[in-house]
């Protein structure tokens, strides 16, 4: 057993360890809170302040009542979690055949598959259009979901795949030999153990199709249809107006639903893993 | 293989179970769907000389003669390569670590580590562009830039971030790094937790330090969740452009000119859909060569374990 | 082959669509069938006329996503730029035009506008257009990049009988217009309206400096002096970051010496002789600058005017380049006075004494696409409404902080006419240039970006920069 110095001595590292990592992430970040209460002429103040003169929350009420940000955060939510769901249904089942099926060709399938994910969607994006004006399905979640879905699919089979790998097969068989077809192997025995890996993978799917810009802003006409990341974008600064403090207002709530999303889900990584300590 | 005997009642799902095939299929048919069609379209456009408006076109070979011949490109593949090079290494081995910091808080039951946790998240919720906007604000060098300005109060002047070559391309990848971390972290904690605890008590039992227990237990465990965050994180950086489109726009001069930039200023800037196209095809080309060599290594490891 | 892939593509949609449930069905065609069948010819004016005024009932509606009566029977669709449409930061912008837009629907309430939401960000913007445009896509009337008009061009319906009605004459705008607003030449279609505009001058501190140096010679000479005289002073700033501004603020520099960016078959026009020194002589402004002390290399940072701004706000710099639509947004952070009272404008320093300053003027452009006469018509009335006739044109640009396009808004816009720094920009309009609206600038301007850049850092000299720039897009 650790001696409990040892102990204090570890905590104080990773205290630490904890500032440093923290500042690093946070302050870029905190200077963009800072920027979102102030005016501008203090967006401009030499030298600035880390804290405004005064906490003025005009930019935020800007935001809020005069952008149609409440529009944007709704769309992004919905495109967000169908794309997740979409996305857990194509890839939960393809992950797991890839790490417990052998069959001929599976490796060259699975270089296939991540050859995929190198399609970037700036290089399609302009084909992408030109097709699907064609079928007439543009401005328009369904597609654009789809798109959504196609681009975090290789990743998520991928990743899940890997923990699955990390599931010792022994499972599969003793499930097997209970009497359990493969599909109920799969979702009764095999994804309980990995779901701290799903909800890892389903988090990221969430901040990449969060963020996703290109797509929606080539796919989409109707600004009622813009996701929060197009809404964002559109609050830069152009050459005859600043809008600097209006981008870090909209910036900071943009963020909130993604950090509400990872907080909540984050849970079930730490419960997750204390039922298989348990189990075990 | 062991094979139960189908359940009459459960026809479908068994069948399903029969072979990879109906496993498999949906998730390639809407790979396919979505990518193929374009992706030939992107080739066929990198043959001509297109630009985006115009329906009238020709096939030449001419976007690949101009891009080989120029040596700019080969200056940009370096820079991208120094680019993604250090950006990978920094996110791998900066979220790997902060994913341990947070376990082994976690064993402690320390406080803050969801915090800490949370933090590292916050700039995947940012778009690129964004990012870019926010990251230059704070290294603005001016007397009312902040970083700027806090270097100055502790005495530290003369320090350049966007303004010079070198820095600038440090500056782009430490920002890159910064948005990039989160998901090497969140693969590598969540990998770190599925390590079954029975294998990391039986070191302890053999007395081994924390050190020999990360090198020859932790680490292998987690190898093959490891290995798809170092080549997921690769293909990130390789293909991303938004951040540094809005940090430096590629420069000062070409210092930070990373090769997606050139694909999207030629297609985006220049409307020139043949020569962006082919730049995009490079680019397409590059992600395959590594895709390949990974494969190639992973299986040659395979054979040698 | 290619039908199966798309049967495929379609199934496999629908089950999306399905799975999603919030799929918007594709309204616009829906409504695009609504509109009356296009009547042509003057006899049937009148029936337009009473078509236009029916009123749909229902509430008026102005919004980002729809302005007018939702029932309306004509729908016009209509690709603003952001910043200047409902969707702009500015309260007084949007409140300007909601007023301009309830009038104008209480006139045509029968007619409702479908506003296309775009980037901030002019180059997707305008990338997205062309894209539209060749798909057929395009909206019925856009806001075009004056300097991307040309290339629009060949989808542009003429404006000529709209404007007319107006009462607004092509000869009332400046000079360097004409070529895109009328690009087959005198008497050819007008085939797109130049409804803002602007002007790159020098800035200086009136304070400390008597006269304004005309050249480059006397700039970098009065700006040591200044440095000299007031320690801690910098003398020049200006945009050099990797941006069209970087080469777009200074190109009057080039152009005074008389020698134009490109042939008239749009190959480069400095690859050897005088033109080459001219273009060495601007590239050297740059070297030159740095070089005797008076900009400091940190100006590759900025890649847009307002990131000098900051800089702007404390009394340390002498001088500084930047277009007309700075003046507005200074004085919304010094305030009005004390930038009145500090900052003198002049034009751009020539390189040889003598000859006429330059200056490169920008802006944006209105162009109807639609090819359905009635609707091209109402198209071209909104907005020549909304920002270019008589009625408009002042107070968009005075809200704006614009150029006025017409001379005659000058004259008759209190705001303009008494402004000692409008008066000037004017002038400086008359001897502008716009830049050459063709790809091959596209390509020259980033090889020019990517020099100065270069230059200022010291990573290379003017001299090794031009021979670079003629080696990469010469031939």
């Amino acid at each position: 057993m650790i001696s409990k110095s040892a102990k204090i001595r570890a905590s104080i590292g990773l205290y630490l360890v904890y500032i440093l990592i923290s500042l690093f992430f946070l302050l870029p970040f905190l200077w963009l809170v800072s920027l979102s209460f102030k005016t501008v002429p203090e967006l401009f103040q030499s030298p600035p302040k880390l804290l405004p003169n005064q906490f003025n929350f005009d930019n935020y009420r800007y935001v809020l009542w005069k952008t149609d940000i409440f529009g944007y955060l709704k769309n992004s939510l919905i495109i967000v979690l169908v794309t997740v769901i979409g996305s857990l249904i194509f890839c939960l089942p393809a992950a797991y055949a890839f790490s417990r099926f052998n069959f001929k060709g599976k490796k060259m399938t699975m270089l296939a598959i991540l050859f995929f994910q190198m399609i970037s969607p700036l290089i399609v994006v302009i084909p992408l259009y030109k097709y699907l004006s064609r079928l007439g399905m543009l401005n328009n979640y369904g597609s654009l979901i789809f798109v959504y879905i196609a681009v975090v699919l290789p990743f998520a089979v991928w990743s899940i795949k890997g923990y699955i790998d990390t599931v010792p097969k022994e499972l599969d068989e003793a499930a097997a030999i209970d009497g359990c077809n493969k599909f109920q192997t799969m979702c009764m025995a095999v994804l309980p153990l990995v779901v701290p890996g799903i909800v890892s993978v389903v988090i990221l799917v969430v901040v990449k199709s969060w963020a996703q810009f290109i797509v929606p802003f080539i796919l989409l006409n109707d600004s009622a249809l813009y996701p929060i990341s197009v809404g964002l974008v559109n609050l830069q600064s152009t050459a005859d107006s600043i809008t600097t403090h209006y981008l870090a207002a909209a910036a900071v709530i943009g963020i909130f639903p993604t950090l509400l999303i990872f907080v909540i889900l984050q849970r079930f990584i730490v419960s997750a893993m204390t039922a298989g300590a348990v189990k075990g | 293989m062991l094979q139960t005997a189908p359940n009459p009642k459960k026809g479908v799902v068994s069948r399903l179970a029969q072979g990879p095939v109906y496993w498999i299929a949906p998730l390639i048919l809407v790979l396919l769907v979505t990518f193929v069609y374009p992706t030939f379209e992107v080739i066929r456009y990198s043959f001509t000389d297109a630009s985006l408006t115009g329906k009238d076109y020709s096939y030449t070979f001419s976007s690949f003669i101009n891009i080989l011949s120029d040596s700019q490109v080969y200056q940009t593949l370096w820079t991208t390569f120094v680019f993604v090079f250090f950006s990978v290494v920094g996110q791998t081995v900066l979220g790997l670590a902060i994913a341990l910091a947070i376990v082994k808080g976690e064993e402690l039951k320390l406080r803050g580590t969801v915090f800490v946790r949370v933090v590292t998240l916050l700039a995947w919720a940012i778009p690129g562009v964004i990012i870019g906007v926010i990251w230059k604000i704070f290294l603005n060098e001016s007397e009312s830039g902040i970083l700027t300005s806090m270097l100055h109060a502790v005495g530290i002047t003369n320090v350049t971030f966007l303004t010079s070559a070198g820095s600038a391309l440090v500056c782009t990848i430490i920002a890159n790094i910064w948005r990039g971390t989160a998901q090497s972290m969140i693969l590598s904690y969540s990998g770190l937790k599925t390590i079954s605890r029975d294998v990391l008590e039986a070191a302890d039992i053999d007395g081994a330090s924390s050190w020999q227990r990360l090198i020859h237990v932790t680490l292998p465990s987690i190898s093959s969740v490891l290995s798809i965050n170092v080549i997921l994180n690769i293909i990130n950086t390789f293909n991303t452009f938004d951040m540094v489109m809005s940090l430096t726009s590629g420069g000062p001069g070409n210092s930070t000119e990373v090769l997606a930039l050139t694909a999207y200023n030629q297609i985006f800037v220049h409307m020139n859909l043949g020569s962006g196209s082919a730049y995009a095809t490079i680019l397409l080309l590059i992600n395959g060569l590594m895709a390949a060599l990974y494969f190639w290594f992973l299986r040659r490891s395979g054979e040698d374990a | 082959m290619k039908k199966t892939f798309s049967y495929a593509l379609a199934a496999v949609m629908t089950l999306t669509l399905l799975l999603s449930g919030c799929g918007s069905s594709n309204k616009d065609n829906a409504a695009q069938n609504n509109t009356p069948a296009n009547t042509s010819g003057s006899g049937a004016n009148a029936s337009n006329e009473d078509i236009i005024k029916k009123h749909p009932g229902g509430q008026m509606i102005i919004s980002p996503q729809l302005i007018g009566y939702q029932e309306a029977e004509i729908e016009i669709t209509w690709q603003p730029n952001p910043s200047q449409s409902l969707e702009a930061t500015s309260p007084a912008r949007v409140d300007y035009l909601t007023k301009k837009m309830k009038a104008w629907i209480e006139e045509h309430p029968n007619v409702k506008i479908k506003p296309i939401s775009t980037s901030n960000n002019s180059t997707d913007n305008m990338a997205k257009l062309q894209l539209k445009l060749a798909e057929g896509t395009a909206p019925d009337v856009a806001a075009v990049d004056s300097f991307m008009m040309p290339s629009v061009a060949e989808y542009a319906q003429p404006l000529n009988d709209a404007m007319a009605a107006k009462g607004i004459s092509i000869d009332d705008y400046f000079p360097f217009m004409l070529s895109t607003m009328q690009p087959d030449g005198e008497g050819g279609d007008i085939l797109s309206d130049w409804y803002t505009t602007d002007v790159r001058a020098l800035y200086y501190r009136k304070d400390l400096i008597s006269a304004p140096p005309a050249t480059v010679d006397e700039l970098i000479s009065t700006a040591k002096k200044l440095q000299e005289d007031n320690p801690g002073m910098t003398g020049l700033i200006y945009v050099a970051g990797r941006n069209e501004g970087a080469v777009n603020n200074h190109l009057g520099i080039y152009w005074s010496q008389g020698f134009p960016l490109l042939n008239d078959d749009n190959s480069i026009a400095f690859q050897d002789g005088e033109a080459k020194t001219a273009m060495l002589n601007f590239l050297s402004f740059f070297e030159n600058t740095v070089k005797e002390g008076v900009t400091p290399q940190r100006v590759v940072e900025f890649d847009k005017e307002s990131n000098m701004f900051g800089d702007l706000t404390t009394d340390k710099y002498g001088m500084f380049i930047a277009s007309s639509s700075a003046v507005p947004q200074i004085k919304e952070i010094v305030g009005a006075d004390t930038f009145e009272q500090k900052w003198g404008i002049a034009e751009l320093p020539v390189i040889h004494a003598g000859d006429a300053a330059s200056s490169s003027a920008g802006g944006w452009t209105n162009v109807v696409f639609a090819t359905d006469k009635q609707k091209a018509e109402l198209a071209a009335d909104f907005v020549l409404s909304l920002y270019s006739d008589d009625a408009a044109a002042g107070e968009w640009c005075e809200i704006g902080g614009f150029l006025p396009t017409r001379r005659s808004v000058y004259d008759n816009t209190p705001a303009f006419a008494e402004d000692a720094y409008a008066k000037q920009f004017a002038s400086y309009l008359d001897q502008a240039q716009s830049r050459p609206p063709v790809s091959e600038y596209t390509a020259l301007s980033s090889e020019l970006q990517v020099a100065i850049g270069e230059i200022v850092t010291g990573a290379s000299t003017a001299e090794k920069a031009l021979e670079n720039i003629i080696k990469k897009v010469g031939k």
